[in-house]
């Protein structure tokens, strides 16, 4: 999704700032158990909200029992880890060579992958496909494969009546972004007026000239972004994707 | 040759006898079109700064093994003429040459070809190679005992070399050097996560040979039977189950301490051998203090290095940690700098600490106010994946962190600020023997590619102590820590690491101590108080050594009339002939709460000139009592809790700042009569009573 060389420039730093406290807002922070064990001997059980807690001296893991304990200790997600379980899975996910072929995100992706396919040892429940931790990162890269060209530029504009509250434009290469800014690349006089139509069509249409892509615009007011921003997180499951509210 | 030195709690000392004040900014020359260095120098200069600094990239630089570009072809890369310009523009330039710089490229400045290497990337104790799982994309976490590093290492440094030579000051402006850059482990503390490449396991045994001298005193403490250092292999979780058991798992963290240490002081070398000398080294540690990060004992002398730094980047809202390191470092180093402190911020990956203007007006002033005296602000010149600098790539100036930087320059320079003496009748020390151990006692560890939280990977099995310290020791600290700020007591802080004269010069030491502590810092403490000093410590007396073997400094603190049990000898140590220290010992889990567990009695006994206090439990009026009679008071009576409040004096006058740190007004009548050195603009003042903004640090001087 995003090349090596990547540049990332003309960034407002108060755009920045709003648009991670309002990702912060929808962060996932799902109530977990963790239970460490060595082939079966439990060393430790952790609730993420209420702190340490017993599940008994031993134990032998499986999606049934990890299904016991989520209903039993009333938490969304059980992790049943066997440290060399965890280990093995730990050699398995940090491959240099594969760190070397893949782009970041891609390598991200694989190591998650593997979190699925290590067996009892190191089990969590639900899935992890059945939701997504890093929701942000994979529902816009959905968007970006499904809805953008693999050659474009695609602006997206947050504004009140006075200012742009929250902007990105971001160039797309072979359907990897090669370049970020906010709209303070454009000069200010294009920015003027950040609630009309003609603003915004005049963004679009310098975008496109200035990087010689078709260019695409979403633009919509501060309170729209917030609302879509705060529910982008719903709990487990519940995760209202960004395609489908594009 | 010593062209620059350090002049302690002042500045560098030039050759010409003037003391130069450091505070600096950082510009990526590479990063900017070379056509607007020379102006954008001038716009550093016009905010005040005589100082500028700048990484030079290794991976930048090389175009392929052994060859190097500066400017033949490319104009960005013209080194030389880049510190020419500064020298021309009257700046004193510092430099961080590598190897590692991180300056949010892609590999962190290596060239690619080091970061894949597998000889040169660290080992995890999994068994894996440790992989930087970074966007946008991920590469090898170096081993900093690697050999192959130093060899690679070498050939940037021999090219490098002649340039940084001839522009030394005086002939240029270079006046310190960074050897690497946030040294120790790419931002991964744990005990158990790095490094076990094979070369960092022939210096952990190199390490221990040189702890112990023969196998057989390494015997002796761990009650093994190896027949050589060779046949020891590190810990890879924690597994001790008697008190015995445990300087195995210490010697690991000391080991990762001294990797660290030792790796800046091979690179330091590496550029002495060059000629690159006479002026200050230093080190930027990221920013933890505690275990594997000795700041104290790598500024002590034996590591080449002039100065430890600590770098920050911080929210308003996160004051009592940034409050935290800059009093750290007033009472720990002999240059208080921050390498890096954040002005903007990175924008790849966007963190969610990300700071503003807003942020930065309050904490800047407020470093100041804690004792720093010197800071290189980065960056000053936004670039590439940075946002929120005075200046833009292209030169257009941000009004707002212009005019905020010129004004807070203009009041360290008018008012001599780096001649100012911090007031500190207390030294405050964080116990760096209980953080080694809490490091150690880790049955698993989190990692970047799958979150644990810290409490899952403490060892469960094993009650080797009194207290479940890894809940009771951040408890006191925070406890302490709050106490200090609210009560505006005038003081430093430093950590157990710390050396006798650090102690030296203040009326009361004040450190939280469980059973152990190493044999050094208790005699140090003992020492302080033997020569008039007040030593508080508490919950519990040390009792046992950094080998965990039975030993007090303090058996004067022994109470005869508690029913208790000693601690369990170690396993297999031998016997010292020293008396355990008896001890208030609830069992594992008890006595957390106040008014439980009954530990209410404070104990004290003279030792020599002066005494020292256990607080064997948290009780305000009780620590009251106990600075009282240490003889610590406020820096100024009668201010409201809320407020921060520091001293210093200079030339017979006395300074105050004060730091509304809430978000309201804070309004109060001051017991002296004050005149206004630096409000931010925004202060207002009566004859009689302040008024403080919110989220304002402002500057007085008391009238005569």
């Amino acid at each position: 999704m995003i090349h090596p060389d990547v540049v990332f420039d003309h960034i407002d730093i108060n755009q920045a700032r709003r648009f991670v406290d309002l990702s912060a807002l929808a962060q996932p922070n799902p109530h977990v158990l963790y239970v460490l064990h060595d082939k079966g001997k439990v060393l430790k059980a952790w609730d993420s909200r209420k702190g340490k807690v017993s599940v008994g001296p031993t134990l032998a893991p499986s999606m049934e029992l990890a299904e016991d304990l989520k209903r039993r200790h009333q938490v969304e997600e059980v992790q049943l880890i066997d440290r060399d379980a965890y280990y093995q899975y730990l050699r398995q996910a940090l491959d240099l060579e594969k760190a070397r072929e893949l782009n970041g995100y891609d390598f991200k992706d694989r190591a998650k992958d593997l979190k699925a396919r290590q067996g009892n040892g190191f089990l969590i429940h639900p899935a992890r496909e059945k939701y997504d931790y890093y929701h942000y990162t994979d529902r816009t890269r959905r968007f970006i494969s499904q809805k953008l060209k693999p050659d474009c530029v695609f602006l997206l504009g947050a504004y009140t009546s006075e200012e742009w509250w929250v902007s990105v434009m971001t160039v797309f290469s072979g359907g990897q972004m090669v370049y970020l800014s906010t709209f303070e690349y454009f000069p200010a006089e294009k920015l003027a007026s950040p609630d009309s139509i003609p603003t915004h069509e005049g963004l679009v249409k310098a975008a496109a000239l200035a990087f010689r892509k078709p260019a695409f615009g979403m633009f919509l007011p501060r309170e729209t972004f917030e609302n879509f921003g705060k529910n982008q997180w719903r709990g487990l499951g519940q995760t209202p994707l960004l395609v489908e509210k594009a | 040759m010593s062209r620059v030195t350090v002049q302690p709690q002042r500045g560098l000392a030039l050759p010409n006898g003037r003391v130069q004040p450091w505070i600096s900014g950082t510009f990526h020359y590479w990063r900017s079109d070379p056509q607007l260095w020379s102006d954008i120098l001038s716009n550093i200069k016009a905010m005040g700064f005589d100082m500028v600094e700048t990484y030079i990239p290794w991976g930048v630089h090389e175009i392929e093994r052994g060859r190097f570009e500066f400017g033949e072809k490319e104009p960005r890369k013209n080194l030389e003429k880049f510190i020419q310009s500064a020298h021309q523009a009257d700046l004193k330039l510092v430099v961080r040459p590598g190897p590692h710089i991180n300056a949010e490229l892609t590999y962190f400045g290596y060239p690619p070809r080091i970061v894949y290497d597998p000889g040169i990337v660290a080992g995890e104790a999994s068994g894996a190679l440790s992989v930087h799982d970074a966007a946008p994309k991920a590469f090898g976490n170096l081993s900093y005992a690697s050999a192959k590093l130093y060899s690679e290492t070498a050939l940037w440094f021999d090219a490098l070399a002649p340039i940084l030579r001839r522009n030394l000051h005086p002939e240029g402006p270079i006046v310190a050097l960074q050897v690497d850059n946030e040294t120790g482990y790419y931002f991964r503390p744990a005990a158990y996560l790095m490094d076990y490449n094979p070369d960092s396991i022939r210096w952990y045994r190199t390490f221990l040979g040189k702890r112990y001298g023969t196998v057989q005193a390494l015997n002796d403490v761990y009650g093994s039977r190896y027949s050589s250092f060779g046949e020891i292999n590190p810990p890879r979780f924690f597994a001790a189950e008697a008190l015995g058991g445990l300087p195995y798992y210490l010697d690991w963290g000391r080991y990762k301490e001294w990797q660290i240490n030792e790796s800046l002081r091979i690179i330091g070398g590496m550029w002495r051998e060059r000629g690159v000398d006479g002026i200050p080294f230093f080190q930027n540690f990221y920013g933890p203090t505690d275990s594997p990060y000795n700041a104290n004992e790598a500024e002590q002398g034996a590591y080449g290095l002039d100065v430890v730094g600590l770098d920050d980047y911080q929210r308003k809202e996160v004051f009592r940690a940034t409050a935290r390191k800059a009093a750290y470092l007033a009472g720990s180093s002999r240059l208080p700098l921050i390498p890096e402190f954040g002005s903007g911020c990175w924008s790849l990956p966007l963190w969610e600490n990300t700071m503003t203007l807003e942020d930065q007006r309050f904490t800047t002033p407020l470093l100041f106010m804690f004792g720093l005296k010197a800071v290189n602000y980065y960056m000053l010149v936004e670039r590439d994946r940075w946002m929120g600098s005075p200046l833009t790539a292209d030169n257009r100036i941000r009004h707002a962190y212009f005019d905020f930087y010129r004004h807070w320059n203009a009041f360290l320079r008018k008012t001599g600020f780096h001649e100012w003496d911090l007031r500190s009748d207390l030294l405050i020390l964080a116990n760096y023997d209980t953080e080694r151990l809490l490091k150690a006692l880790k049955a698993v560890e989190g990692h970047p590619v799958h979150f644990l939280p810290d409490e899952l990977g403490f060892a469960e099995s094993p009650s080797l102590f009194k207290y479940r310290l890894e809940e009771e020791h951040p408890r006191w600290a925070g406890n302490q820590w709050d106490y200090a700020l609210k009560r505006h007591l005038p003081l430093r802080c430093s950590d157990t690491a710390a050396s006798f004269g650090k102690l030296q010069g203040h009326k009361a030491v004040w450190v939280v101590t469980f059973e152990m502590m190493g044999n050094k810092a208790q005699e140090n403490l003992r020492r302080f108080a033997e020569e008039g000093g007040t030593v508080i410590l508490g919950p519990l007396a040390p009792s046992l050594d950094e080998h965990a073997r039975p030993f007090s400094c303090f058996d004067e603190l022994r109470s005869p009339d508690v029913n208790d049990t000693p601690n369990p000898l170690p396993q297999g140590a031998r016997e010292t002939g020293l008396k355990p220290f008896l001890a208030p010992s609830p069992s594992r889990g008890e006595g957390r709460g106040e008014g439980e567990g009954g530990f209410t009695t404070k104990t004290e006994a003279r030792i020599g000139k002066g005494k020292v206090i256990l607080l064997s439990k948290w009780s305000e009026p009780t620590v009251e009592k106990a600075l009282q009679e240490a003889g610590i008071r406020p820096v100024m009576d009668s201010l409201p809790g809320e407020l921060l409040a520091t001293g210093f004096t200079h030339g017979g006058k006395e300074f105050f700042f004060f730091a509304n740190p809430t978000g309201r007004t804070v309004e109060f009548t001051p017991g002296r009569k004050l005149l206004p050195l630096y409000t931010g603009n925004d202060a207002k003042q009566s004859t009689d009573s302040l008024s403080l903004h919110p989220w304002s640090v402002t500057v007085w001087e008391a009238a005569l």
